[in-house]
């Protein structure tokens, strides 16, 4: 004890409450920071457990479905899932490897590549079934979230009509124009979480339920849009065209039955509704409904069309064959460019600028798709001496095929231009009607008396002009054909072989129309003419409806405006929908393959070299083959229109041209002088008419 | 009070201590298997559905004009009527 020393009882004292002090800072501290923590932090703690514990999830809303106007569904939501990877989780690399290429079908580098690496996180490609992703529950760092995904149930029908959805938005067509009415409201949910983060199940508080988005009836109808795709697809395949379009309405109420483009082989574009081009012949309805309408000029009214070749301005406009005079009615028929020019030249700017402008050229039509163009009408102001008269055939504007569908519809329609209907109607997720598409007139255009006298017209030209390849035995058409150059990507005409775009438009019946078709084919090859390449594929389209379960035409008002056609003479009994091939060996629907090839004819042949014969037996030889022949003048034959080594089909009508040919002016029809108003600088060549 | 009573109190406690654990964990126990039951169900009406969308779509797939046309004229030897072998009559409408 003698080495220890003990401290004294005042040491002792001053320690004890040194380390009393010191506990009771310490104590003092630990309240403070807990009276911090449990009052003054009190919100932001409370947060951060919850968001610890609970975890806020967005519940996406179903996207509306998109139906036809059968309610048919042309695309629906259904739920896919992604597959996450958490390399640093994975126990097993080789079993993750061979899950997911035997389950989801991906390649062996691909799972291997997203299953290492030093990544936390990689997704694998793709969206995948419930099925498929069933055999990967269980095995760790494998993650699978369930995620709604568009499905086009018809195998790509009406592609570009409908757009697409990417990211839950929707791109391009009726799922980008209607996308805030499809879309509908997302919602949100708390979801528990258990100490390792993982989501509890059944520990779910919905705070805000998911609005399900309305479903969009279209005024499409399904199998109409399908033999649409399939008529412009052989079109295409049998022309050698780049593209194309078909669009198929209702004159009467402006309904769009069918609608679709092909551009570079693809239907994903809407060429139709976004693409603009010089309408050529098909416009000269328009300027006879300018004329007309203003009383400027009468059908009976005659021009001389000289040779087939007129020069104004220093810039020659020229037919295809033909010339001498010819009547508005004949002008239209044989789709005279001379002809129409000297015509439109009866007319003021005005006058005729408001007739086109009436009819909707120049002005989007209004249908609910995303960029749709406008087209190109200039005002008259901007108009060069030549303008009146390029734009009585067709050059000098622009327009889309859906413009010209919707004013060849309102020459259907006693002159209203409707406005084009592509919603049907709108549906609250219940099936509750929210909203209806109802016809929408526009104005008119012109008045009814004009498109009566230019019915009769438009159906002559299917029946002996330029149309003759829509003609149909069993109904009259009313159409008026198109050809006209094509542009190239400097906006300048292509002077290549084949670079014309050929269009046809048609009502359906001609004297109580229900359909409009128009046709418009970009660069057919070899045969170019709107009534050569565009014309067959409305008839075959037409036809082809006809025989469909559903289309949305009144058979009854079509029994009744049939023309009386005597039975065939094939053996064949008459069947409603189809017909049978017989002892033929089985062909897979070759008509479809080929819409020329169909309707009246059968084989397709081509016009005789007749070039110096005599009338006699040129009308023997085309007798013969089927053909039906407009005899003009008399002597020898000078050239035939079509001319000689053209596609043809029994049926259909040659004009046969002859050196003597000078044919009188109508002794009732006034003629009409045209004078020019001064020369211009024009310098293009003319293109081609109809 | 005797040391013995003190020892049955004691006892008494734990045991109705022990009897509150095992029936939470019980509680507890049973609920995980009712969820876990709930959500193997939930993911097989997934895979219900699934198939059934696909058999739908395979349904939609047959319905379709192009393949109808196709196996009519391959098995049937039918084609698409022309236009003169089409009889109209007047009970459709619109």
């Amino acid at each position: 004890m003698t080495g220890l020393r003990r401290p004294s009882g005042k040491n002792l004292r001053i320690r004890r409450r040194f380390l009393l002090v010191t506990w009771l800072l310490v104590a003092a501290v630990l309240i403070a920071r807990a009276v911090e923590v449990q009052l003054v932090e009190r919100a932001a703690w409370a947060a951060e457990a919850l968001a610890q514990h609970e975890t806020s999830k967005v519940v996406p809303a179903a996207r509306g479905r998109i139906l036809d106007r059968n309610g048919v569904e042309l695309a629906v939501s259904h739920m896919r899932a992604a597959v996450g990877i958490a390399p640093r989780e994975i126990m097993d690399r080789e079993l993750v490897v061979a899950a997911l290429v035997e389950h989801l079908g991906v390649r062996t580098a691909t799972a291997r590549r997203v299953s290492g690496g030093t990544g936390t996180w990689n997704v694998v490609p793709g969206r995948y079934s419930m099925t498929q992703v069933e055999g990967l529950r269980g095995l760790k760092g494998v993650y699978v979230e369930d995620e709604p995904s568009r499905l086009y149930p018809r195998d790509g029908l009406a592609r570009g009509l409908l757009g697409v959805v990417q990211d839950g938005v929707g791109m391009g067509g009726i799922e980008q124009s209607m996308d805030s009415v499809l879309a509908g409201q997302t919602g949100r949910e708390i979801v528990g979480r258990d100490s390792r983060g993982r989501e509890v199940p059944g520990q779910v508080v919905v705070v805000q339920p998911p609005v399900a988005g309305r479903d969009v009836v279209l005024t499409i109808d399904q199998d109409l849009q399908a033999i649409a795709e399939e008529m412009l697809s052989a079109a295409i395949d049998s022309t050698g065209a780049r593209g194309g379009d078909l669009v198929i309405t209702d004159p009467v109420t402006g309904e769009i039955l069918a609608l679709t483009s092909v551009v570079d082989g693809s239907n994903a574009a809407l060429s139709a509704v976004n693409t603009t081009y010089e309408p050529g012949s098909t416009i000269k309805p328009f300027t006879a409904a300018a004329l007309l309408r203003h009383r400027v000029a009468e059908l009976s009214d005659s021009v001389d069309t000289e040779d087939g070749s007129w020069r104004i301005h220093g810039r020659r406009i020229s037919d295809i064959g033909g010339g001498g005079w010819l009547t508005l009615r004949d002008v239209i028929r044989e789709s005279s460019n001379v002809g129409m020019a000297k015509f439109a030249g009866l007319m003021s700017r005005g006058q005729q600028y408001t007739t086109l402008r009436d009819f909707g050229f120049g002005t989007p039509t209004g249908v609910p798709l995303p960029g749709e163009a406008s087209g190109v009408l200039r005002r008259p102001e901007q108009w060069s001496l030549l303008s009146n008269h390029s734009l009585s055939y067709g050059y000098e504007l622009a327009v889309t095929p859906l413009q010209m569908a919707m004013a060849f519809g309102a020459l259907a329609n006693d002159g209203l231009l409707m406005e084009p209907i592509l919603i049907r109607e709108v549906r609250d997720h219940d099936g509750t009607p929210a909203r209806y598409g109802r016809p929408r007139p526009v104005r008119h255009a012109v008045p009814p008396g004009v498109t009566e006298a230019l019915t009769p017209v438009l159906v002559n030209v299917v029946e002996e002009g330029t149309g003759t390849r829509a003609r149909m035995s069993s109904f009259r058409l009313a159409g008026k054909s198109g050809t006209t150059r094509a542009i190239g990507a400097g906006g300048r005409y292509e002077h290549k072989q084949g670079a014309y775009y050929a269009s046809f438009g048609a009502s359906f019946p001609a004297d109580d129309p229900q359909l409009l078709v128009f046709v418009r084919l970009d660069r057919p090859q070899g045969d170019y003419y709107g009534g050569q390449t565009a014309a067959p594929v409305a008839r075959a389209t037409i036809e082809s409806l006809l025989a469909a379960r559903q289309a949305p035409i009144d058979r009854g008002a079509l029994a009744l405006a049939a023309r009386h056609v005597p039975p065939p003479s094939s053996p064949a009994p008459l069947v409603r929908f189809a017909a049978a091939i017989g002892d033929a060996p089985p062909d897979p629907w070759p008509a479809a393959a080929d819409p020329q090839s169909r309707g009246a004819g059968s084989a397709r042949m081509t016009v005789p070299l007749l070039e110096g014969a005599s009338i006699r037996v040129a009308l023997r030889r085309l007798h013969k083959l089927g053909l039906r022949v407009r005899l003009e003048g008399g002597g020898v034959v000078r050239a035939t229109v079509p001319g000689a080594g053209a596609g043809i089909v029994p049926g259909d009508t040659v004009r046969v041209l002859t050196r003597e040919h000078s044919p009188p002016a109508p002794a009732r029809a006034r003629t009409v002088n045209v004078v020019a108003a001064g020369d211009g600088p024009g310098t293009r060549a003319d293109r081609t008419g109809g | 009070m005797t040391g013995r009573v003190r020892m049955g109190r004691a006892i008494l406690v734990l045991a109705l201590y022990a009897a509150a654990l095992t029936t939470v964990a019980w509680r507890q126990s049973t609920t995980r298997e009712t969820i876990e039951e709930i959500g193997r169900l939930s993911r097989e009406l997934a895979v219900e559905a699934d198939e059934r969308e696909a058999l739908a779509r395979d349904v939609l797939s047959l319905e379709q004009r192009r393949w109808v046309a196709a196996e009519a004229g391959r098995r049937l030897g039918l084609r698409p009527p022309r236009e003169e072998e089409v009889v109209i009559t007047s009970g459709g409408s619109r």
